[in-house]
């Protein structure tokens, strides 16, 4: 069996990777990609914590309720995004900056 | 471990508990059906909508008057208490006051669908906020923070068509995607330092107690991150100014307003746990925030030439402000609590519901705009005079007992604590502070001369009329405090 800390580690990489992508990424659609590395890695803690817990399956329905609740999320963020795109034709957060101050 | 007939004797006997929600749950669906079936149904939407959050505001005063303590129900995963009726039913002033600003809203209305997806959308963020203030457990909390976040996101982009606005909902999504997904991973550790997600109970204050001082730091400030998105305090407010400035004005005085009374409510109700802790890492944590909360809003709003951006900062500071209560134990800070989230609901939907009818009718969409025009809308600029003075703190007007009753019961424990003492010296100050920007308003409007012709446009009188009762309401509340009593 795979013990607890390699999947520990494996999410607080993908979490460092996702945050370090919403740094540095220059497009609206690499940082929501960003912001699912985030996401799954929280998945994963929330998942294999859930293995040990002494309630069964836990961990595992709050992944599955988070699966579901991501894809809303990114549905709703395309859309404005896309939206974004038709009036601007840009989508890199650092050029739409007409509001500052 | 429960056994099947036990969990569902419990959801059946929890169902009846739910009869608020469930009306708005009702209403969302008739929204959507009506809009589908009927052509021209805008004013049968408006009602219907009305209806059910006056139906289920019902069924809370009801539910108040014979309930004793606390419950839980479906399987520890929601609670209701009477504290947390008293902040749903603040919600609920708060949109039905919104619902109304809504329909005399332009942009909204000339969304080429109509505002009735609007409106479904809204009665979901509404029961977005019913359920974050009821969740008794981590999994409800994350949900309803998200059913929330969606909603408001929608509403902020909802007609969204000059690249201004297109700009402040990208990035309103954007941060508030991240923020989610930086207080799910606190939530995991959360789950994995205690085993448990429910958030009543002892299980998690002492499984946090047993895990040690760094891992409580980083789970309690990675869970906070996402709070404090919501509520824009000061390390998470730079959504905030450009969501607000951009977004529809009645929607910016929704999202000032119903979503930080959910979240107040919130942090209300686990307030025990968090201070059941051995580190005191939470109230740390709430000391910085409120002061740089206080200090950033109060001194960038004076710069702001754009009454709905000042606004926006000056919730920032109004938000620093009453997070200063949550260092007190939880009984203490009811009164006080909801009566400032009342009076404060009030303030800024009346002075955005003026900023909307001066909008639509001079084009006066910045401050410097406003040069001359008190003399063309006397009965709106009295109005917005007795507002600003009430969000400065001045008597006699309520948002004077807000701050006092803020101040009243702080200051036993700023004899003790030196760094409260510097708190409440910092809040004292950025009040001070804030006299320059919301002065500016009077200034404007009464003082300075105007050069050029107005050209007014006819517009419907219901906003002057609700900001008129609005502000009668604050000078009555604050002549007579004891006519909110909790």
């Amino acid at each position: 069996m795979i013990p607890l800390q390699h999947f520990l580690f494996i999410s607080a990489a993908l979490f460092s990777l996702g945050l370090f992508a919403i740094i540095t990424r220059k497009n609206a659609i690499q940082i929501l990609m960003g912001i699912e590395l985030m996401i799954n890695a929280s998945i994963l803690n929330i998942v294999a914590f859930g293995k040990y817990d002494k309630i069964d399956n836990t961990g595992q329905v709050f992944g599955l309720f988070i699966i579901v609740l991501a894809a809303a999320a990114v549905a709703v963020a395309l859309v404005i995004i896309m939206n974004l795109y038709k009036r601007v034709k840009t989508i890199d957060p650092n050029q739409t900056n007409l509001l500052k101050g | 471990m429960q056994n099947i007939t036990q969990s569902t004797n419990d959801i059946l006997n929890s169902i009846p508990q739910l009869k608020a929600e469930s009306t708005i749950v009702i209403g969302f669906l008739l929204v959507i059906v009506v809009d589908l079936f009927l052509k021209k149904s805008e004013k049968l939407v408006f009602a219907i909508a009305i209806l059910s959050l006056l139906i289920s505001g019902t069924f809370l005063v009801l539910k108040m008057q014979n309930m004793g303590e606390s419950q839980i129900l479906f399987n520890a995963m929601f609670a209701i208490s009477k504290a947390g009726n008293l902040f749903k039913l603040l919600v609920l002033l708060a949109s039905i006051l919104s619902l109304l600003f809504f329909s005399q809203d332009e942009r909204l209305k000339n969304h080429p669908k109509g505002i009735n997806d609007f409106y479904s959308i809204f009665l979901g963020g509404v029961l977005g906020m019913f359920l974050l203030i009821s969740s008794a457990n981590l999994l409800m909390v994350f949900l309803s923070i998200e059913m929330i976040s969606l909603a408001s996101y929608l509403m902020v982009n909802y007609n969204a068509y000059q690249n201004k606005q297109a700009e402040a909902g990208m990035k309103y999504v954007l941060f508030g995607a991240v923020a989610s997904a930086i207080m799910l991973y606190g939530i995991s550790l959360i789950y994995g330092f205690t085993g448990t997600i429910n958030l009543y109970g002892n299980e998690m204050v002492n499984g946090l107690n047993q895990i040690g001082a760094a891992g409580t730091t980083l789970a309690i400030v990675l869970f906070m991150v996402g709070i404090g998105f919501k509520l824009s305090f000061v390390p998470f407010h730079f959504w905030t100014p450009d969501a607000y400035q951009e977004a529809p004005t009645s929607v910016t005085s929704f999202l000032t307003t119903a979503p930080k009374i959910a979240v107040f409510g919130f942090l209300f109700l686990i307030l025990p746990t968090f201070q059941g802790l051995n580190n005191s890492v939470f109230n740390q944590l709430i000391l910085m925030v409120a002061a740089a909360s206080m200090i950033l809003g109060n001194t960038i709003a004076i710069f702001q030439d754009n009454p709905k951006r000042m606004m926006a900062y000056s919730s920032i500071g109004h938000t620093g402000f009453i997070l200063m209560l949550f260092l007190l134990p939880q009984m203490m800070i009811l009164n006080a609590l909801l009566f400032y989230l009342a009076i404060y609901l009030l303030m800024n939907v009346g002075t955005l519901m003026s900023f909307a009818h001066l909008e639509n009718k001079f084009r006066a969409t910045l401050i410097s705009d406003y040069k001359g025009l008190g003399k063309f809308v006397q009965s709106i600029s009295i109005a917005l005079v007795i507002l600003m003075v009430s969000l400065i703190g001045l008597p006699p007007t309520a948002g004077f007992i807000a701050k006092f009753l803020v101040f009243s019961s702080l200051i036993n424990l700023a004899s003790a604590d030196i760094w409260i003492a510097v708190l409440l010296i910092i809040a004292a100050i950025t009040t001070v502070i804030s006299l320059f920007y919301y002065l500016k308003i009077p200034l404007y409007l009464f003082i300075k001369k105007s050069e050029i012709e107005f050209k007014e446009k006819p517009t419907s009188n219901f906003l002057i009329v609700l900001t008129g009762l609005i502000a009668l309401a604050i000078i009555v509340f604050g002549l007579f405090p004891s006519l909110i009593s909790f």
